[in-house]
């Protein structure tokens, strides 16, 4: 099931730098599968601090 | 069909905002799986987001004109093409893995996301809010048929309570399950909260 905590962490990030949540969810989610993975826990999510540079990164992009 | 009623009987049924008929006659598209193990169903007409070049390759984000998102939600997809159900958050995790012990791996988010569950093309034939009232949850399930047969149930979590950014900003409440159409997004949850979103808000 999903994890909760990582849905409202990365909706708040995305309100913040005012990006869609949903493209940037699969952005992050596509980062993972190619190996670009976060150090939150072993299954690579994202520390809170990864995801705004992931936001910062998305909005470069 | 264009059912939009709920079961079981009592509670009465909430006023549903009529942006949910909408759903129905809606062909499935795809299912893909979203940050944080979220399961989003994508129907209506495909669109794809601008191309953006990343260090892995270009990225477009692929979806569909309406879009179901699990959310909070435990959720079920039994299959209309195949003898399968796929579930995640229907009963504990070590439940889960005595019977995957026993039996051999049970189709979740990955299968469901991989494997042809759902006929693409199936056009939605009903959308059943229903509420729910259980130990620490108090909400609205959704069940979805579709015309290959297959049947979509979203049913609400325990809401996990207040949560702040490491800034002390509170985070938003998780909804139990969304609804993305043109028209807007309906947010059903937590609890018996149900409103409607401007898309993308």
């Amino acid at each position: 099931m999903a994890k909760k905590p990582d849905l409202r962490q990365i909706a708040e990030v995305a309100r913040r730098y005012g990006i869609d949540p949903d493209e940037f969810g699969k952005y992050v989610e596509d980062c993972k599968a190619h190996g670009d993975r976060g150090t939150q826990n072993a299954r690579g999510d994202f520390t809170w601090a990864e995801l705004c540079e992931k936001a910062d990164e998305f909005k470069g992009l | 069909m264009s059912t939009v009623t709920a079961t079981p009987a009592s509670p009465p049924p909430a006023d549903f905002p009529p942006l949910l008929l909408r759903f129905v006659g809606e062909p499935f598209l795809f299912a893909n799986k979203s940050y944080g193990d979220e399961l989003v169903l994508h129907f209506g007409e495909r669109r794809l987001g601008p191309p953006r070049k990343t260090r892995w390759g270009e990225f477009r984000y692929e979806h569909g004109t309406v879009s179901l998102h699990l959310r909070g939600s435990a959720w079920a997809v039994q299959s209309g093409t195949r003898a399968t159900v796929y579930s995640e958050g229907l009963m504990s995790e070590s439940l889960r893995e005595w019977l995957e012990q026993a039996v051999g791996p049970q189709p979740g988010l990955t299968a469901v996301v991989s494997e042809p569950a759902i006929n693409p093309g199936a056009r939605v034939t009903a959308v059943i809010p229903f509420p729910v009232e259980r130990s620490a949850v108090t909400g609205f399930g959704l069940r979805v048929d579709l015309s290959d047969g297959s049947t979509i149930v979203a049913i609400p979590t325990p809401d996990d309570g207040p949560a702040a950014a490491p800034d002390g900003e509170p985070l938003p409440p998780l909804a139990d399950w969304e609804l993305h159409t043109p028209h807007g997004n309906l947010v059903v949850g937590p609890g018996r909260e149900i409103r409607v979103a401007e898309r993308g808000s």
